[in-house]
């Protein structure tokens, strides 16, 4: 595999990296937003609930409340999942840059150099991509 | 190191692979939480829906009770004026009854005072000694001043004088003492100086054995002439009786009437 092999490779990803924090995002974004409804309608269940029930409206206010909370905090475990892919992303750039520093390096001491940072690379990739 | 295009394309299918379960995962850590929470957040609210159902249903029957009690409360003065009225019938019924106890009492009193006389007249009645007219007519043809005597007792019984204890008339009545010693003075067989109250075993001497016209006197204070006739004309079988003053008036008495405590001689000519 050439240098140009695994650049490409690692923009390749790189690229689903990217994807899957976009993928959560929407994640995150749909939890934070379910999380908000759901307190949103503990805070408007006065105006639904029968004006007879003297206990509902209280309990649905509490209950719903602490419910948009959990649902809400569940959207932190996605981020730490982006902030992780976003820590393998910078490794991934780091490698690629190197490898394109490499091509304006003498030859010899570029295929000496390259053979050392593509283990380096899959080193990385077995740790981070495939784990 | 070194990749062919195969490995690099099998390596890439590998990272997709990863890639999916991950998401997979991320939805499992998130869906699972979130339907537990769910499932407990829908449980909670019907228990407290069930609560509410009961607690609507007890506050309508504690209204209601309210509403009896505010009833109750409107009609308490009514009651305590029944109440009143009813104890002042009772009050009312109380003397009543304190009246008709006392009446009771009263013709108790009256009604065993009735019986024991009734007991007295029975007693009498039982030891009733009736003498032949046609004997006393043939016992007093002799003319002895016992057969006067006889006759006037007699007669005297028909007059019904009343037994009054210390009396000593015709008029007022006597005890059987005082009409023996009436009778006594009346046919001179005493003398007039003693006083009424005497008693004729105070002035009178004992005898062993009755004879007509003797006096027996009995524990009971009775003083009774004592008189030993034929029980019909012309027969032979003989009764023994007395008479005198008993609080049944003048009675004629079988002897042993009651008990004897002696006899007196009563000094006839």
């Amino acid at each position: 595999m050439d240098a140009f092999t695994s650049e490409n490779f690692l923009d390749q990803l790189i690229h689903n990296q990217r994807r899957a924090i976009r993928y959560y995002i929407f994640f995150v974004v749909g939890l934070v937003i379910l999380g908000v409804l759901v307190i949103a309608l503990a805070f408007l269940s006065p105006a639904w609930l029968p004006p007879s029930t003297s206990i509902l409206p209280d309990v649905f206010k509490g209950l719903f409340g602490v419910g948009g909370s959990f649902v809400l905090s569940l959207s932190g475990l996605q981020i730490k999942d982006i902030l992780n892919r976003k820590e393998k992303i910078q490794g991934f750039e780091t490698l690629k840059r190197q490898l394109r520093d490499l091509k304006e390096s003498p030859k010899a001491e570029r295929v000496r150099a390259q053979k050392r940072i593509e283990e380096l690379m899959w080193k990385y990739i077995e740790r981070t991509a495939l784990s | 190191m070194d990749f062919s295009e195969e490995q690099l394309e099998s390596l890439s299918k590998k990272i997709e692979e990863r890639e999916r379960l991950s998401r997979h995962r991320a939805w499992l850590l998130t869906g699972i939480p979130i339907i537990f929470a769910a499932l407990f957040l829908a449980y909670t609210i019907w228990q407290i829906a069930q609560a509410q159902t009961k607690l609507d249903s007890t506050t309508n029957q504690l209204a209601a009770v309210e509403q009896d009690y505010i009833a109750l409360q409107a009609e308490v003065p009514q009651a305590q004026v029944a109440l009143a009225a009813a104890q002042t019938e009772v009050s009312k019924a109380n003397s009543s009854l304190a009246t008709a106890t006392a009446q009771l009492a009263t013709a108790t009193a009256q009604i065993g005072e009735a019986m024991s006389e009734l007991n007295r007249v029975q007693a009498f009645a039982e030891f009733g000694c009736r003498i032949d007219e046609a004997v006393l007519k043939e016992y007093s043809s002799n003319f002895t001043l016992q057969a006067e005597v006889l006759l006037y007792l007699q007669e005297i019984q028909y007059r019904d004088i009343p037994w009054n204890p210390g009396g000593f008339s015709e008029g007022e009545g006597f005890d059987s003492p005082n009409f023996a010693l009436f009778v006594l003075q009346r046919f001179n067989l005493a003398s007039l100086d003693i006083l009424p109250g005497t008693r004729p075993w105070e002035f009178l001497p004992a005898a062993s054995a009755p004879e007509n016209g003797d006096i027996i006197y009995y524990e009971s204070g009775y003083a009774m002439f004592y008189y030993k006739l034929p029980v019909e004309y012309g027969g032979t079988e003989t009764q023994e009786c007395v008479i005198g003053m008993t609080p049944l008036r003048i009675r004629s008495l079988e002897i042993d009437f009651a008990n004897q405590v002696g006899i007196l001689k009563v000094p006839y000519p």
